[in-house]
Formats: structure tokens, C-alpha cells, sequence
């Protein structure tokens, strides 16, 4: 197992590399360069623009620029804001809690839902629960994220208001007139995390059916069965159990995913995380920002899938590697 | 104890006795070709069928946008009139409303579609003609130039891809030719991996041997020879992909980083009407609905010419 990590976090290196490479080399792409805006000043001499390209070090060549660059991201140095001039690490690390709260809620939505009702639709398999069940999932993975985050807005927030009934708000973290308790956090928290997990829901509800109807084919099932354990036993302790182990590797692949709803989510209940930062900074054309997100966010994808390669091996002791 | 040697001969005469008519009347009806026979499974799925008249009137109403224009509201996609804004479907000759400055939503519903399936439409075909021949080269050639091939599908697949198009679009000004492209540079990774896949097992075959060993080359072998035989997955592949650039794009525009007004798309239109939700909901939900039915349809229709094209790929 030892051996094993050290290979991957060996392995991890070309790949983190190569994500540094491919944003760096987008971002040199760009026409023209951060001087190019004192080349039409009047009162600004050749020689000053000669002399701030040779302080941003833009008179060196592009792999030299990449090298300097490179050590300072892995010391966590992700340059400073173009807008406020705040450092990129500061506003992520500031930004990601509110986005964790968001995700980790959805994905909790997600299991607590997913998790029964496709075990179910397999144990019950053909019933009326279980087409209903697959026939929500299909319907269930096309709806986009978006147009459902503004659909439960126009119908909990702004049409249970007009029709007098409790309303939820239509978006923000806590209320600005002196709220920001517990009950407060979890009204806000409800509309967007219950979007963000919607598509998550319909697509895993369709992978714990197929995987419980697999598992509850194999011989230690009729084993247990035939033993004589109750059918709850059966299901939960036997089925379930393994059904649920590839579902950790699907968590990790479904990071970027998440993470991307969260974009959107973000954006449309005014939530104050990393989405919005990075929509927001699109707009301010603050693409230092912009690059720090992005790298961070596929970094943090590298380190799940690392994750969850381990802790499958951990939780499967039919799985080795070495 | 059927295989007892004294027996076998009677056996046998009874069964070419009794098949001899059958026989000849398999010999009459002609060998089913394998469209014939796919077609054949994908009739019996009537969800798919349904999907595909679907998404075939979605196509017929986003490129028959001009004339809808035309005929049926006439009015064009920018025509504005201020003093008839935010009206509901079915009223002042607006059949499904109009948006806050007089534009008829049917006609920008269906320009919109046109934008939106060709960005996506035009994706598939760059990505396929990306990943289609990186996936050939890496399991043709294998050693390092499957192993560079690989690596860089690796790297970009850990780079959330809408994360990656905000940052493009950070930086560039793109328009809906340049946005599919992007999205397509973005999204051929695992039409790559699938063909690679093919192609690998596809090497050691025998009619591929005898190719080689009659002197083709090797871009002969691959395009000649293999990518026939991968087809029916590529087809498979950009079916289901269509569903999936539609809703980027969407998602693009609806951030105001995609398609830029004044040109309509789905997703722009429910940008636009994010701020007027409060009092005419419907124009947001009549751009969000026809992505929605667009998505399930063909995702729908995917998944049955899945089963139809290739019966072993089948959940």
C-alpha cells in the first residue's frame, strides 16, 4: 500500500506539471502583453516601457518566464489580484469554505436520496417504483442546472410569496438585516444546494440501481440467502455494501462536475464562493484570479482522484496493487 | 446419450428431410444488411423512435427559423417595440410573448435553436476531427506515441472543461464559430480513449494482417480498414455529445461569456430574462424548456441507437 501511494503521488508530478503547462501557455497566447497599454501614452518614453518590461521580466524567453512562474505557484504564490491588487491564494482560501458548505450539502442531498431509492428500484426490480424511479432519472439527468435554479426561484420564492405561503429567500447566504443564524444559514442553503445536487441525484440513482442489480447476482447473495439472514440483512449488510465501493471513485470523477454546477449555482443564488469569483473576475477582466482558480480547481481534482484510488483500496481488501 | 455413433447418421437424414423446405426458403429471402438489421432493433424501441421525431422537429424549427420569420410571426428576430414589452404567450399577436423590448419570443426561440445546434453540431464534427485520428495514431503506432498521446488526454481531462472555456473566454473574444471550436479542443478526450480502445483490439486481426501483408499503408490500414469497423461507436459518441455541448453552450451564454447579444441563443435568452423572473417567469422558462426537450430527446435517441448500432454496448 505504501509503495502504492508513493507511485501515485509520483505519477501526479507529469500531470501537475502538464495543467501548469496547458493554463500558462493559454494564457501567453493572448495578443499583446500587460505593457502594450503604455505603448500609446503620450509622456511615456521607449526606454520606460523598455524598463517595466525588464522589471516583469517580459524581455526573458517564454520557457525562462514559465520556470519563474511555475516556483512561484508551487509555493502557493498564485500572483495578485488585478483589481484589488489582493493576493490570489488570500481570496480563494477565503472563498472556498462558502463553496465547500454548498458542494459537501448537495452531495449529502444527493446520497440521502440516490442511495435508497436505487436500491430499492433494484431489489424491487420491474415494479412500478422501480420504472418510475429509472424514468425520473433519464428525465431527471437532462434538465440543466441553470434553467432549474431559476425555475425554483420564480416558484418558491417569488410565487409562494405572492400566493401568501412561506416563501424561500431567492438568494444570498444570510438575511442582511440581522440574521445569520442556524435556521436562517439552512433556509438560504436549501434552493441552491437542493439544484446542485439535482442532476447528481438523477444520474447516481441510475448507477446504484445497475450496481445493486449486479451484485445481488453473485453467489455470496444466494449464499447469505440460502444461510437463512433476514432479506434486510441480505440487502444491507451483503448487497449494499459492496454496491456503494465503486461509488467512491465516482464521487472523485464527479468533483469537476460538481464543481462546475457550482459555477452556475453560484452565479444565479448569489452565493459567495470560488463560481462566483471566477465569474465575477471574467467580468472585470481580473484573469490573474481567473488562472488561480482554475489551477487550484484542478489541482483539487488530482488530489480526489488520488483520494479515492486509495480509500478504494482501503475499503476493498480484494483490491491490490503491488 | 444422443451422440451415439450408430445414430447420428438417422438423425441427421430426418433433419435434412424435414428442413429441406425451410431451407430453401431462407435461401430465398435476402441477407439483411447491418443497417437494415440495426434499423430493425431500433424500431422496436418506441422511446427512441418518439426521440427522434422530436428531435427532428427541433431541427426543422431552429433551421426553418427564416421562414417562421417569415410566414408564421412575422416579425425578425431583432424587431423591437418598446411600448409592447413583457407580454404573455397568446396576446397582441405575440404567440409566445415577448421579451422587455417588444422582440417576439417564438421567432428568437427558434433563431436561438439554429445558433445552438450549430455551435453544438460543429463541435461534434471538430472534436471528432480531433480525437478521432489522436485516438487512431496513439493505438496504431502504441510505444511513446501512444504514451505522449495519452498523457496529454490525461492532463486534459483534469482540468474541469468549463472552468478552462471561462478562462479562454476571459481572454478572447469569441464568436460562435470560435466557441465551438473551443468547446470542441476541450471535449475530444474521450471519443479518444474509445477509439484507442478500438483500435487496439482491432491490430491483430486477421483482415487487418492480410492488409498489410498486401502493402497498405498505414494510413490506408487506419482509415480504410479500422475506422469503418469503429463507426458505430463514433456515431454513438457524437450523438450523446450533441446533448452535452448544447447544455455548455447554454451554460456559457447564460453566464454572458457565450454567444453575445444581439444574436439569440437559448442560453443568452434565459440570461436576459434572469432579471425580469419576478414578473414574467414564462420567458425564462420557454428557452430553458426547448433546451430541456432538446437534451432528453436526443440523449434518448442516443442511447437507442446505442442498443440498435451495437447490441453488446447495451446496459
Amino acid at each position: 500500500m505504501g509503495r502504492y501511494i508513493v507511485a501515485r503521488l509520483i505519477g501526479m508530478v507529469p500531470l501537475i506539471l502538464g495543467i501548469t503547462i496547458v493554463t500558462f501557455a493559454i494564457a501567453n497566447l493572448v495578443p499583446g502583453s500587460p505593457v502594450t497599454q503604455y505603448e500609446f501614452q503620450p509622456g511615456v518614453r521607449p526606454e520606460d516601457i523598455e524598463r517595466i518590461r525588464r522589471q516583469l521580466g517580459l524581455d526573458q524567453p517564454i520557457h525562462i518566464r514559465y520556470v519563474q512562474w511555475l516556483s512561484h505557484v508551487l509555493r502557493g504564490d498564485l500572483g495578485l489580484s488585478l483589481i484589488t491588487f489582493r493576493p490570489v491564494s488570500e481570496l480563494i482560501l477565503e472563498k472556498l469554505p462558502n463553496t465547500l458548505l454548498l458542494t459537501v450539502t448537495a452531495l449529502l442531498l444527493s446520497l440521502a436520496f440516490s442511495i435508497p431509492v436505487g436500491v430499492l428500484a433494484a431489489v424491487r426490480r420491474n415494479s412500478i417504483f422501480d420504472q418510475i424511479a429509472t424514468i425520473s432519472a433519464v428525465a431527471g439527468v437532462a434538465v440543466p442546472t441553470f434553467w432549474l435554479g431559476l425555475m425554483l426561484i420564480v416558484l418558491f420564492a417569488v410565487k409562494f410569496r405572492e400566493w401568501g405561503l412561506p416563501a424561500l429567500p431567492p438568494g444570498g447566504m444570510y438575511d442582511l438585516r440581522g440574521g445569520g443564524g442556524l435556521l436562517d444559514r439552512i433556509e438560504h442553503l436549501l434552493l441552491p444546494a437542493f439544484t446542485l445536487a439535482f442532476v447528481q441525484t438523477a444520474s447516481w440513482t441510475r448507477y446504484i440501481r445497475s450496481q445493486m442489480i449486479e451484485v445481488l447476482r453473485q453467489d455470496y447473495i444466494r449464499v447469505a440467502e440460502a444461510k437463512g439472514l433476514p432479506q434486510r440483512l441480505v440487502i444491507f449488510r451483503h448487497g449494499l455494501r459492496n454496491a456503494i465501493l465503486p461509488l467512491v471513485t465516482l464521487l472523485a470523477l464527479d468533483l469537476p462536475t460538481l464543481f462546475s454546477g457550482a459555477v452556475v449555482t453560484e452565479t444565479i443564488f448569489t452565493w459567495n464562493g470560488l463560481g462566483r469569483l471566477i465569474v465575477d473576475s471574467t467580468f472585470k477582466r481580473d484573469y490573474t484570479v481567473v488562472m488561480g482558480v482554475v489551477l487550484f480547481i484542478s489541482f483539487l481534482t488530482v488530489v480526489a482522484n488520488l483520494l479515492a484510488d486509495i480509500l478504494y483500496a482501503q475499503l476493498d481488501p480484494r483490491i491490490r496493487y503491488d | 446419450m444422443a451422440d451415439v455413433p450408430g445414430r447420428s447418421p438417422a438423425t441427421a437424414a430426418t433433419i435434412r428431410g424435414a428442413a429441406a423446405p425451410e431451407l430453401s426458403r431462407v435461401a430465398l429471402t435476402r441477407p439483411r444488411s447491418y443497417l437494415r438489421q440495426s434499423w430493425d432493433r431500433f424500431k422496436r424501441d418506441r422511446f427512441a423512435l418518439a426521440a427522434l421525431a422530436v428531435t427532428v422537429v427541433i431541427m426543422l424549427f431552429s433551421y426553418g427559423a427564416p421562414l417562421i420569420s417569415e410566414f408564421i410571426t412575422h416579425k425578425s428576430y431583432s424587431d423591437q417595440s418598446l411600448l409592447r414589452g413583457l407580454r404573455p404567450p397568446f396576446t397582441d399577436g405575440y404567440i409566445l410573448g415577448s421579451d422587455n423590448l417588444g422582440r417576439d419570443i417564438l421567432t428568437r426561440l427558434a433563431y436561438g435553436g439554429r445558433v445552438s445546434m450549430t455551435v453544438a453540431l460543429l463541435a461534434v464534427a471538430s472534436a471528432l476531427a480531433i480525437g478521432l485520428p489522436l485516438g487512431a495514431i496513439a493505438g496504431f503506432y502504441g510505444r511513446w506515441i501512444d504514451s505522449v498521446i495519452m498523457r496529454f488526454v490525461d492532463i486534459m481531462l483534469s482540468i474541469p472543461g468549463l472552468f478552462l472555456l471561462i478562462f479562454i473566454n476571459t481572454l478572447f473574444q469569441v464568436g460562435w464559430l470560435g466557441l465551438s471550436l473551443v468547446i470542441a479542443s476541450l471535449s475530444w478526450m474521450g471519443l479518444a480513449r474509445l477509439v484507442r480502445g478500438e483500435v487496439l483490439s482491432l491490430k491483430h486481426r486477421d483482415f487487418i494482417e492480410a492488409a498489410r501483408v498486401n502493402g497498405a499503408s498505414d494510413f490506408r490500414i487506419i482509415f480504410l480498414h479500422m475506422v469503418p469497423n469503429v463507426t458505430p461507436i463514433i456515431i454513438v459518441w457524437a450523438t450523446l455529445a450533441v446533448p452535452v455541448f448544447i447544455i455548455v453552450e447554454a451554460t456559457l451564454s447564460f453566464l454572458g461569456l457565450g454567444v453575445r447579444i444581439p444574436t439569440p441563443s437559448w442560453g443568452n435568452m434565459l440570461n436576459e430574462a434572469q432579471q425580469f423572473i419576478a414578473r414574467s417567469w414564462w420567458l425564462a422558462f420557454i428557452p430553458g424548456f426547448m433546451i430541456y426537450i432538446t437534451v432528453l430527446a436526443i440523449n434518448i435517441l442516443g442511447n437507442g441507437l446505442r442498443d440498435a448500432l451495437d447490441p453488446r454496448l447495451s446496459e
